[in-house]
């Protein structure tokens, strides 16, 4: 090889890292557009309930003629990133799945329309949906989402390993300390089982739960403070920390490598606080035929964090006739009734979760049906990745017991206001 | 030497019109969004465009951000285990190139596979073997008793073992390129050298390792570059609910930390002007070190 060539192979390669970037700003510049005779594009993450529009299209284009619908979905890790830089030039897809992190950075810079057309003209009945998801997507007094397929929160459980050293099963009247007690004993009796696990990755199904039981919260009612210094706040995290501590559960080295659903859907951990989302994954585990689940353990309440999808309107959508006319759609008994029919996650509209029970007979999902009735939506604020991000962080001392529960919190707290004043 | 050189001919428009389609390409994809990114270092910006000039706010707040120099220090760390695929590569490209080996494409494809492999798919297989508690490379470790980490969670180990899949995944490509040279290398030369008396390893130390030294020059500049850019294996390997994340990101990674899970898109910006200026930094000192080294015939 001599030199010239080597050269050549250089300036091939992009060096340095390039960032598109649009100096454009979002928000506004759509249009009506016709209501029966449009083409739309609906972008989501998720490939199941994709496929499952991508079937039952007919069904709506018999209705609608005029308006042609593509689907795109787009995988999870690259979704956001990807939206984002759409939304950024004004080629957002005319409908889009939102999620509780997300929508205030979407709603409160102008990018989404406002839905309460639809609810004026009925196409969209709010008291069909699960409260929390209703407040999760209102922005200022304004609905800006179809509330969609969600997750809450239940207390799973094996019998057999239960049964295995004679412990009670979970009922409705446990407690935190009932919780404990008996995840101390299990892990104490059994060879090799441990008595709890959860989800530590981000709070959804664990500490977001429990700082809300214990009275605390995770950020403030007008989203200026983080509660994480609070000391109802710090209840909720040493919750879980002290079943760590006791190794009453697996360590955060041994949930980080392993997700707790695996744990638990293999017979090596008697308890999980899991979600709506666990669901697949524990119906086809070994353990499937030995799992129950109950409503979660009781501190100063029992309430769960419900967090779903919103399905919105682009505020740059040319479309926003057709776009509202396919909302509608969405927003119908029938198409929760064939979110139901996937057994992915709840559906939800109110009185359509026949489906969806069927779909997993095995397992009283009505749990958590039932535990979103009474739940209250999932923290978030305008940049909410910007804080939530550093949860993990900044826990991650706590859980391996390098630190306590309240200079964790307070820590967090810090950086948490740090970034809040940024806005 | 003639002190008159000859006039040459201008030749018009016509190369021009040959690199002409190059050029577009580059500057729109790669030129352009460069200087943008410059520009938009300068400026604040939020998440859906809007920028505001604040001058060179962006860079001070770097200068002063702990974890900027703990992601370099990562990034260094990675680029360093990374460049052992070099000797490695070499020791294998060797021996495959003797004569008389049978089934060298197969073993040719065999060391490729990873290189065209999806790297999402590499990060899953391998976080299965780094398990700490399940993974068959502390099964295998516990086999000769010892007791191995959890490679994935325990700070400065997680990174290394991140770039022992990256050694891995650029070997292939390395071993290639360096087969490619060691044809070149004439046999008489070896001859020679047996005839002299010289072992196997001093025929590899004296006579293939110099002659390599062009093809060794590109691929460590290859690597360099490859590595100080790694962003898609910490993110599948160790990711953001990692509880070493911080201890493991590295200035991609934060890039991709600011810019996406922050909207802090200028502070970002500015973070990868600074990878730019590193690798142009690094690879400007391995050009200019090669004159010591580097022998082209």
């Amino acid at each position: 090889m001599n030199r010239r060539g080597l050269l050549k192979g250089l300036t091939g390669l992009g060096i340095g890292a390039a960032l598109v970037g649009c100096s454009s700003k979002g928000g506004g510049g759509g249009g009506e557009g016709d209501a029966e005779n449009a083409e739309i594009s609906f972008g989501l993450w998720d490939k199941i309930v994709a496929d499952m529009v991508r079937k039952n299209l007919p069904a709506f284009s018999k209705a609608h003629p005029g308006i042609r619908v593509t689907v795109q979905d787009t995988p999870w890790d690259g979704y956001w990133s990807k939206l984002q830089t759409q939304t950024s030039s004004g080629t957002a897809p005319d409908v889009i799945w939102m999620n509780g992190p997300n929508f205030q950075l979407y709603a409160g810079n102008g990018n989404l329309e406002p839905l309460d057309s639809m609810v004026d003209d009925k196409s969209l009945v709010p008291t069909n949906f699960p409260a929390p998801l209703l407040d999760l997507y209102t922005l200022d007094g304004k609905l800006y989402g179809v509330p969609g397929v969600y997750n809450a929160t239940a207390l799973w459980y094996n019998t057999a390993l239960f049964d295995a050293v004679g412990e009670e099963h979970p009922n409705d009247s446990w407690t935190w300390e009932t919780v404990q007690s008996t995840a101390d004993r299990i892990k104490k009796n059994s060879k090799g089982v441990y008595g709890i696990a959860f989800e530590l990755g981000s709070g959804e199904v664990s500490y977001y739960n429990t700082i809300h039981q214990a009275g605390g919260f995770v950020i403030s009612e007008d989203k200026s403070t983080s509660g994480y210094d609070k000391p109802e706040t710090i209840e909720g995290l040493e919750y879980f920390a002290s079943m760590m501590r006791n190794a009453s559960a697996p360590s955060i080295n041994q949930l980080s490598d392993q997700d707790p659903d695996d744990w638990f859907g293999s017979g090596k951990a008697a308890m999980l606080y899991g979600g709506a989302t666990s669901v697949a994954t524990l119906a086809e585990s070994p353990q499937a035929k030995n799992i129950k689940l109950v409503h979660l353990p009781k501190k100063v309440n029992s309430d769960c964090v419900v967090h779903g999808v919103g399905t919105s309107i682009s505020a740059s959508s040319k479309n926003k006739a057709a776009a509202r006319v396919f909302c509608s759609w969405v927003a119908s008994k029938e198409f929760s009734e064939l979110l139901g029919g996937t057994g992915s996650t709840i559906p939800p509209f109110a009185g359509s979760e026949q489906s969806y029970l069927a779909a997993r007979p095995e397992f009283d999902l009505k749990v958590l049906i039932d535990a979103a009735k009474t739940g209250y939506p999932y923290p978030c604020s305008k940049n909410t990745t910007a804080w939530s991000s550093l949860e993990p962080k900044v826990l991650a001392d706590l859980w391996s017991g390098k630190v306590d529960a309240k200079s964790a919190g307070t820590e967090l707290a810090k950086q948490m206001n740090a970034q809040l004043a940024k806005g | 030497m003639r002190l008159v050189r000859a006039r040459r001919q201008h030749d018009g428009w016509v190369p021009w019109a040959f690199i002409f389609p190059t050029v577009v390409g580059i500057s729109a994809f790669y030129l352009w969004p460069t200087l943008q990114s410059v520009y938009f270092s300068f400026t604040e910006w939020g998440p859906f465009g809007g920028t505001t000039w604040i001058g060179a706010e962006n860079y001070l707040r770097l200068a002063g951000d702990p974890q900027v120099l703990k992601a370099l220090g990562n990034t260094a760390l990675y680029t360093a285990v990374t460049l052992l695929s070099i000797p490695l590569a070499i020791w294998l490209a060797s021996l495959l190139n003797r004569p008389g080996l049978r089934g060298r494409t197969f073993f040719r494809i065999l060391f490729f596979l990873p290189v065209v492999t999806v790297p999402a798919a590499i990060a899953m297989v391998w976080k299965l073997m780094f398990n700490g508690e399940f993974g068959v490379i502390n099964y295998v470790l516990s086999l000769v008793g010892i007791t191995g980490p959890f490679w994935l969670q325990t700070p400065v180990v997680s990174i290394v073992a991140v770039a022992v899949v990256g050694i891995w995944t650029t070997l292939g490509f390395n071993m290639i390129i360096l087969g490619a040279g060691l044809q070149t290398i004439p046999d008489e030369l070896y001859e020679a050298a047996e005839l002299d008396g010289a072992s196997p390893v001093r025929r590899l130390l004296h006579v293939t390792v110099p002659l390599l030294t062009p093809s060794i020059f590109f691929v460590t500049t290859i690597t360099v570059i490859a590595s100080l850019k790694v962003f898609d294996l910490v993110f599948l390997m160790i990711g953001p609910t990692n509880p070493v994340i911080d201890d493991a990101q590295t200035l991609v990674y934060l890039f991709y930390d600011e810019g996406f899970l922050v909207n802090d898109k200028g502070y970002a910006a500015a973070i990868g002007v600074v990878v730019l200026l590193v690798i142009a930094a690094v690879t400007l000192v391995q050009f200019r070190l090669q004159r010591r080294w580097v022998h082209y015939e």
